[in-house]
């Protein structure tokens, strides 16, 4: 008898029938077209029948003529029963679950690892203003990235490495901060000059004695704060200039953007999948939730050598296609913004993009070159230790 | 050919398998007449008499029926078939 797996679902039940000739009601049973899964005599006025639970609804009628008695349950009528039976457990089961779940998602404590009291605070402002919390949610590693891309871009002077590390219901912060080396020096006497040629637009000073106005061009090397003070009765005293420049100084970069932008990422997720190749025609078995775009290793597991069948798993990989045709408009936009990430990224000093034009546009097959003048935001100051000075050092 | 690979597929080819006092019938029409010494089976090319003492239909679903008992004779076709 062939069984199929879905059989042992389908809701069955064992009967006990009495009554003068079984044989009659076995007739009856043909005639109404009953399938009969299992039939054990016992006598000729007994038997047991295992039938479908439709099936005995329709037989109910008999229950004159015959005594008809379920005496077992199977498929999902045996499921239904032992669940109403101990639904109180399995009630307590799904709750304990959902509470698992619950909880296992949450977080109840955040660590921050470092000696440092101030970097600890400051972390601690950074991470709830960015949403990181006791007693929330967990965040994806995407967002957990992110968030750490961010912090560490608002306080790269203070911080070298973040990294945030989910363990059980905690977050745990290391911080490596960042230490700025500065030159120590012993000189008495320092002018404060521009590192680079630019209009300068603004000048802190903690010492010394500004020389030049904002708003106006600045040679580079010119002397902005100077340590020689001029008191009011006119005495010149030489002291250590210290403070921070800031002028507007340009660019010229060459990038190259293409029209036809393709990237494929791997976005991590990975799933067997069983399949039927029958004719070159492809049918997957339980696999549900389909991969938009995927890459696969399969591997043949069973091969008719007669048919051109054969059973193959598959390993699935996910992933993220980019794939974009972009107009002009947005190409120029593309180059622009690289441009813009390159500076920014090689150059830490830059404050920020004021304007960018473009100077020349080479349109060539598939890609577009642009020549780009920046106009940018950047800290330029510089200490220069005069001659004289060094000279005394020296000695 | 197609017709060999159809029932190679759907199985839906009348078979009769014999063991020790069982018969398992699969791809059947009908059940013409029961008792406990004859069964009368219809299938697509003809008619098959079971014939023996103490027959019972042991399973019977759409397609497929177990008969057990004392199996003296299966007539298939007309042709009478002796059982050892």
């Amino acid at each position: 008898m062939r069984n199929t797996l879905t059989d042992k679902f389908n809701s069955n039940v064992k009967i006990l029938v009495e009554g003068k000739n079984i044989n009659n009601f076995i007739k009856r049973i043909i005639k109404l077209k009953i399938s009969i899964i299992n039939l054990k005599y016992h006598s000729s006025k007994k038997a047991e029948i295992i039938i479908k639970y439709d099936d005995y609804l329709k037989l109910k009628k008999y229950k004159t003529i015959y005594s008809i008695k379920i005496i077992d349950k199977y498929g999902k009528l045996k499921l239904k029963e032992k669940i109403k039976k101990n639904y109180i457990l399995f009630t307590s089961l799904l709750i304990g679950l959902i509470i698992i779940i619950f909880l296992t998602n949450f977080i109840f404590d955040i660590e921050i690892i470092h000696t440092n009291k101030q970097i600890v605070n400051l972390v601690s402002s950074e991470l709830e203003k960015n949403g990181i919390k006791k007693y929330i949610f967990k965040k994806k590693y995407s967002e957990l990235e992110k968030i750490e891309d961010k912090i560490l871009k608002d306080n790269k002077d203070k911080l070298e490495w973040l990294e945030i590390e989910v363990v059980g219901t905690k977050y745990v912060v290391r911080i490596e901060e960042r230490k700025i080396v500065e030159e120590k020096t012993n000189n008495n006497y320092q002018n404060i000059v521009m590192a680079k040629g630019g209009i300068l637009k603004k000048i802190i000073a903690y010492s010394g004695e500004k020389v030049k106005e904002i708003n106006t061009y600045v040679n580079a090397n010119d002397i902005v704060i100077s340590g020689n003070i001029t008191k009011p009765n006119g005495e010149i005293i030489q002291t250590k200039a210290s403070g921070l420049l800031y002028a507007e100084v340009w660019y010229t970069i060459e990038v190259e953007y293409p029209y036809h932008y393709k990237e494929e990422l791997l976005t991590g997720k990975t799933k067997d999948v069983y399949y039927i190749n029958f004719l070159n025609k492809r049918i997957s078995l339980f696999d549900f939730k389909k991969f938009n775009s995927f890459s696969s290793k399969p591997k043949t597991i069973i091969k008719n050598t007669f048919l051109p069948i054969s059973f193959i798993k598959e390993k699935q990989y996910e992933l993220n296609v980019i794939d974009e045709i972009y107009t002009e408009e947005e190409v120029i936009d593309k180059a622009i913004q690289l441009a813009e990430n390159k500076l920014l990224n090689n150059n830490n000093k830059i404050e920020e993009i004021n304007s960018v034009s473009i100077i020349t546009k080479e349109n060539l097959n598939s890609k577009i070159k642009l020549k780009l003048f920046l106009s940018v935001t950047e800290e330029v100051s510089k200490i220069e230790i005069p001659q004289e000075e060094k000279s005394n050092l020296d000695n | 050919m197609f017709d060999r690979f159809n029932n190679y597929i759907n199985e839906n080819e009348y078979k009769i398998i014999i063991k020790n006092n069982t018969v398992n019938i699969i791809n059947y029409l009908e059940i013409l007449d029961f008792n406990a010494t004859c069964i009368k089976i219809k299938h697509q090319k003809g008619i098959t008499n079971i014939i023996g003492k103490n027959l019972v239909v042991n399973k019977m679903l759409n397609d497929e029926i177990l008969i057990t008992g004392e199996i003296d004779t299966i007539n298939l076709k007309g042709e009478l078939w002796e059982i050892p």
